[in-house]
């Protein structure tokens, strides 16, 4: 699978538009120069040779370098981090708001709280996530001035902290700096907030529907004949057996959760992955872009994979 | 009369358009409770969009790329007022007509990116269910990558490469918005290729000499074709939100172009900072309306049309009562 998407990656990247000295550089200078630099970075050879290049270099984790001579595994591994932050705490919000809404809807189906609880995942759904941010941005900051605007860090902070990976909430609460931290939490609230309403419909959806289903199951009978409080019958045997479709069906959903992402650190201005993706598309920066690319199809897999063993922990019947 | 036996001739007979449609559409209009009250409040939701887009010149108060009437040029982020509802924005654009022009730009796209995928998804299904072997393996690793990936980065990927190519227009967001939804359609279909190319008439056909190409558009297009109007409907919403992103990341249709609200969003995240309000939360609510219609049609035909998820609303059976000796009769046998 990493082998398919990476190929359709150097497909779509690299030979659909020709070199990338060709692409980003082609009319601004003379032929001669074109060839001198096509030659430099290798790209008059076989596109095959390439090709075997580039799986070997994405392999051991060289994934080229910018426009600007950075390596594109260190922009990664740094704005990579920050992405990571953010997404973890979007999902940590839609898992402690959409699984307990999700529940009771199909507990009472087709009740008052089922209809609420499918519109507000409808609506969260429907709202694009720019949207959100920037009404969250309305409210919270110009009308109540509770929260920042924009980026991950205030200025004064940020000249304290390493060029290392912004993983800044973590590398604040390890420190036991209660200062940075506020600050951090506080920069952190609505990004995490409007990118995890994205994913919050889709649990709700997901929870209600499984749910639903495995309410009709004979062992729920069993379970409420043997006299089982309804919470427990909800909890440990409708819930339970639930799980395993829930949890691959929310893999699928990190791809949803990385395009999410790339919107939300473009509305928030928040130093992730996405944002500086945007940035070397504008720049027509190929590789870097390639690299990028690269390593989002790696995360879907590697994702996958981790779904795939969470569900043999908890099915017993699946073994691999 | 004749209308029925028509129909009955048609289920009987091989399935051909018409009754596939009286079918798909049949449990429609049988359907009652709050599925019925999702697909009509959705229905009437697009509807009004559909006029705007339709209509746009004659509802909308001026032009998109308008920016004065009657040589008076229009105020710079004017407030919301009597000869501007929705106020005016940062290059002196009327942000309701903005809005109005919105739909006409964001139903051409989201049509032609939806009529795309179903061709290509619909047309690849059906070959690589009904002849498998190595083609199908390559057909289907290939979609199952496309559907892995985020589908947002696929079409910014496809929006830029075909941007330098073909340029900006409504035709390079509906190509990059098709990209995304192919792999849904030719999964759908190739999965019921698959069980459907085993039934009796398909050997039948087969047995008779049909050529291929007549067992897949005769036999094999009608049978699979069913799911295809809620997944289009449910696609509609989400491709709406892939032009919206694409628009806001700066990859949708060029701005002299049309009007396109992700890309008024995206210069509305600016305005928010200075506290102006109008540029972004109008055609951020045009967005979210137009999307919320369309997923309620989608639901409300999932949920009539589905099996798995329909109710029967059937009349209840009520059974006469036994004669009370009997019971106790009855009851004192079982006593004992």
């Amino acid at each position: 699978m990493v082998w398919i998407l990476l190929t359709l990656v150097f497909l779509l990247l690299r030979v659909a538009p020709g070199d990338p000295i060709t692409a980003a550089l082609g009319g601004q200078l003379p032929p001669a120069e074109l060839a001198r630099r096509r030659h430099a970075g290798g790209y008059d050879r076989p596109i095959i040779v390439q090709y075997g290049d580039y799986l070997k270099q994405v392999l051991s984790g060289n994934l080229g370098k910018t426009q600007q001579g950075e390596s594109v595994t260190h922009v990664v591994l740094v704005n990579g981090s920050a992405t990571l932050e953010l997404s973890i705490f979007a999902l940590l919000f839609a898992l402690a708001v959409g699984v307990p809404i999700g529940l009771r809807c199909g507990r009472r189906r087709d009740g008052a709280f089922d209809t609420f609880g499918r519109l507000f995942g409808i609506v969260t759904y429907a709202a694009p996530v720019f949207f959100l941010g920037l009404l969250f941005q309305l409210l919270f900051t110009k009308r109540l001035g509770w929260l920042p605007p924009s980026g991950q860090v205030s200025a004064t902070l940020q000249a304290e902290i390493s060029d290392g990976p912004h993983l800044l909430f973590f590398e604040a609460l390890f420190k036991g700096d209660t200062n940075a931290l506020s600050d951090v939490v506080k920069h952190l609230i609505m990004p995490a907030v409007t990118l995890g309403l994205l994913v919050t419909g889709v649990v709700i959806r997901l929870v209600r529907v499984n749910v639903i289903q495995t309410l009709k199951g004979d062992y729920v009978e069993a379970a409420r004949a043997r006299g089982i409080p309804e919470r427990r019958v909800v909890m440990r045997h409708a819930f339970h057996n639930a799980l395993v479709p829930i949890i691959t069906v929310m893999g699928l959903q990190a791809a949803l959760l990385l395009s999410g992402s790339v919107l939300t650190e473009e509305t928030f201005n928040w130093p992730g992955i996405g944002n500086r993706l945007i940035q070397y598309l504008q720049n027509r920066d190929y590789l870097a872009v390639q690299g990028i690319i690269s390593v989002f199809a790696i995360v879907v897999v590697v994702i996958s994979l981790l779904i795939d063993i969470a569900n043999a922990i908890l099915d017993p019947r699946v073994r691999y | 009369m004749v209308a029925n036996a028509g129909a009955v001739e048609q289920v009987v007979g091989a399935p051909r358009g018409g009754g596939v449609l009286r079918r798909t559409l049949g449990p429609i209009r049988d359907a009652r409770g709050l599925p019925k009250v999702l697909l009509w409040v959705g229905g009437l939701l697009f509807l009004v969009f559909v006029i705007f887009a339709i209509f746009a010149p004659l509802v909308a108060p001026y032009g998109f790329d308008q920016t004065e009437s009657g040589n008076k040029q229009f105020p710079k982020y004017g407030h919301p007022s009597g000869s501007h509802w929705f106020g005016t924005n940062v290059t002196n654009h009327d942000v309701l007509s903005i809005v109005i022009y919105g739909a006409r730009t964001a139903l051409e796209v989201v049509v032609l990116a939806v009529l795309f995928s179903i061709i290509i998804g619909v047309v690849l299904g059906l070959i690589s269910g009904y002849y498998g072997g190595w083609l199908d393996r390559i057909l289907v690793l290939i979609m199952d990558a496309l559907f892995a990936f985020p589908y947002l980065l696929l079409a910014i990927v496809v929006a830029f490469l075909l941007a330098g190519k073909v340029g900006g227009g409504v035709m390079t967001a509906a190509l990059s918005i098709t990209v995304v939804y192919v792999p849904q359609y030719f999964r759908v279909v190739r999965n019921s290729v698959l069980s459907a190319k085993q039934e009796s008439y398909v050997e039948a056909a087969r047995a008779l000499g049909a050529r291929p190409r007549t067992i897949m558009g005769r036999y094999l297009f009608g049978n699979v074709i069913q799911s295809v109007p809620v997944i289009a409907t449910l696609n509609a919403a989400d491709a709406l939100l892939t032009l919206a992103g694409l628009g806001f990341l700066g990859y949708g249709i060029q701005p002299g172009d049309a009007a396109e609200w992700g890309y008024e969003l995206s210069r509305a995240v600016t305005d928010a900072g200075a506290g102006i309000w109008w540029t972004g939360l109008f055609p951020g609510l045009a967005i979210v309306l137009l999307v919320v219609g369309l997923t309620l049609v989608g639901e409300g035909l999932n949920d009539i049309l589905n099996p798995v998820l329909r109710r029967r609303f059937g009349r209840l059976v009520v059974m006469p009562a036994r004669p009370r000796s009997q019971e106790v009769a009855g009851d004192l046998g079982a006593g004992q």
